[in-house]
């Protein structure tokens, strides 16, 4: 698999747009929703995405298929310096493949050669989503405590 | 979604000088002097121009800590004051004090917090969640109560203020054109050992909600709780 920035070209564009994670629960709903109609604005949203660094990133299998969606920036939302998770979302034809698995681990890579003020990790997760936070807790994340209406995950890099 | 009210996390020396010497006379110079003659030199996160006269025209601001510093300086507590100074120096070096450093340039002497917090993409929020997080890993050495809320109603001195957990507070009114009506307010009630107490009354500012993150809300500090589970040995990822 192949962790890259998303581009403003026409083909990013279009397949972001396209991306499909959610199996029909609300929360993936909510998920898919933001991917394909609020990312974008989210990583152009100036000068927020300067200063707190975002970062919106596809992740390709070995064919060049969207497999995955990630974005990150540094954290503002607690009083912890690090890398804050946004989104990870698998694609529904890549799930149940180990991909869970490795996206993380490939994320985790990345996010050890870029310039932070930190090594600690954060996200929110909702509370029945618990498919994402066995991904996460299998990567080592562990749950902090509640942040609107959410599980506030920490992991550390 | 619901605003989070932060108190603004820089200090000018005016206020350094008012909190050195309370109700009395003390020009800035000589407030920043006691500091720097005990060790606690205050690091300047901006330096703004006001003049073409260089040095002599200026208005510099430091990280809202070196206020504690100086509170704890006048009343010798040189143990917590050190400790302050630390975090005081460590905030000024922030990725955050450096965005906002530039952006103080342009912001003229009394800056418009959610104008600077806007400009800045947050950084104004940042640096005053870490402050504020870092005044509460020292409470036990700060020798004050504090909260943040607005002022609702001004009259015969006084000024109503409704405090972020909905409690009706009384304070002396604020002598500042900044702090009136309907401003937030962070008040420090600072403990002597007479018994009595002073009521210090600085501007604090609602911090800025973000209309594209995926889960909408404001920041908070973490809980001692929270902190303390992270102080444990971190789960190794990957």
């Amino acid at each position: 698999m192949n962790l890259r920035p998303f581009t403003a070209s026409e083909v990013d564009t279009a397949r972001l747009a396209e991306f499909r994670c959610s199996t029909g629960a609300v929360f993936e709903d909510e998920v898919e929703d933001w991917i394909t109609r609020h990312a974008v604005a989210w990583a152009n949203d100036l000068p927020r995405a300067v200063f707190q660094r975002r970062a919106l990133n596809l992740v390709e299998d070995d064919d060049g298929a969207l497999a995955a969606v990630v974005a990150w920036q540094d954290i503002v939302r607690i009083d912890r310096d690090g890398i804050w998770i946004e989104v990870l979302a698998v694609a529904t034809d890549h799930q149940h493949r180990g991909i869970g698995r490795q996206v993380p681990a490939l994320v985790t890579d990345q996010l050890r050669g870029i310039e932070r003020d930190g090594d600690e990790l954060a996200g929110l997760v909702r509370p029945d989503n618990d498919r994402s936070r066995q991904m996460l807790t299998g990567a080592g994340w562990v749950i902090l405590g509640r942040l609107d209406d959410h599980d506030l995950m920490i992991g550390r890099l | 979604m619901s605003l989070v009210l932060l108190p603004f996390p820089l200090a000018k020396s005016t206020e350094l000088a008012e909190v050195m010497r309370p109700g009395g006379h003390l020009r800035p110079d000589s407030a920043l002097r006691a500091l720097r003659d005990n060790g606690l030199p205050a690091a300047a996160v901006s330096v703004v121009p006001r003049s073409e006269q260089g040095a002599k025209g200026r208005a510099v601001w430091y990280s809202s800590l070196v206020v504690d510093v100086t509170r704890l300086l006048r009343v010798r507590d040189l143990d917590a004051a050190r400790a302050v100074h630390e975090a005081a120096t460590e905030l000024a070096n922030h990725r955050s004090a450096r965005a906002l450093a530039d952006a103080l340039v342009g912001a003229g002497p009394e800056p418009d917090a959610a104008a600077l917090d806007e400009e800045t993409g947050g950084a104004l929020t940042r640096l005053a969640l870490l402050t504020a997080s870092r005044r509460e890993d020292l409470t036990a050495r700060l020798h004050i109560d504090r909260f943040v809320g607005r002022v609702m109603a001004v009259e015969s001195g006084t000024a109503q203020v409704r405090t972020d957990d909905d409690r009706w507070v009384a304070i002396p009114a604020p002598t500042s054109a900044r702090i009136g009506l309907g401003a937030a307010v962070a008040v420090d009630i600072e403990r002597l050992d007479s018994g009595g107490s002073l009521t210090w009354v600085r501007p604090a500012f609602a911090s800025d909600n973000d209309p594209n993150q995926r889960v909408r809300g404001g920041p908070r500090l973490l809980t001692n709780d929270e902190k303390r589970r992270l102080g444990a040995p971190a789960p190794a990822v990957g």
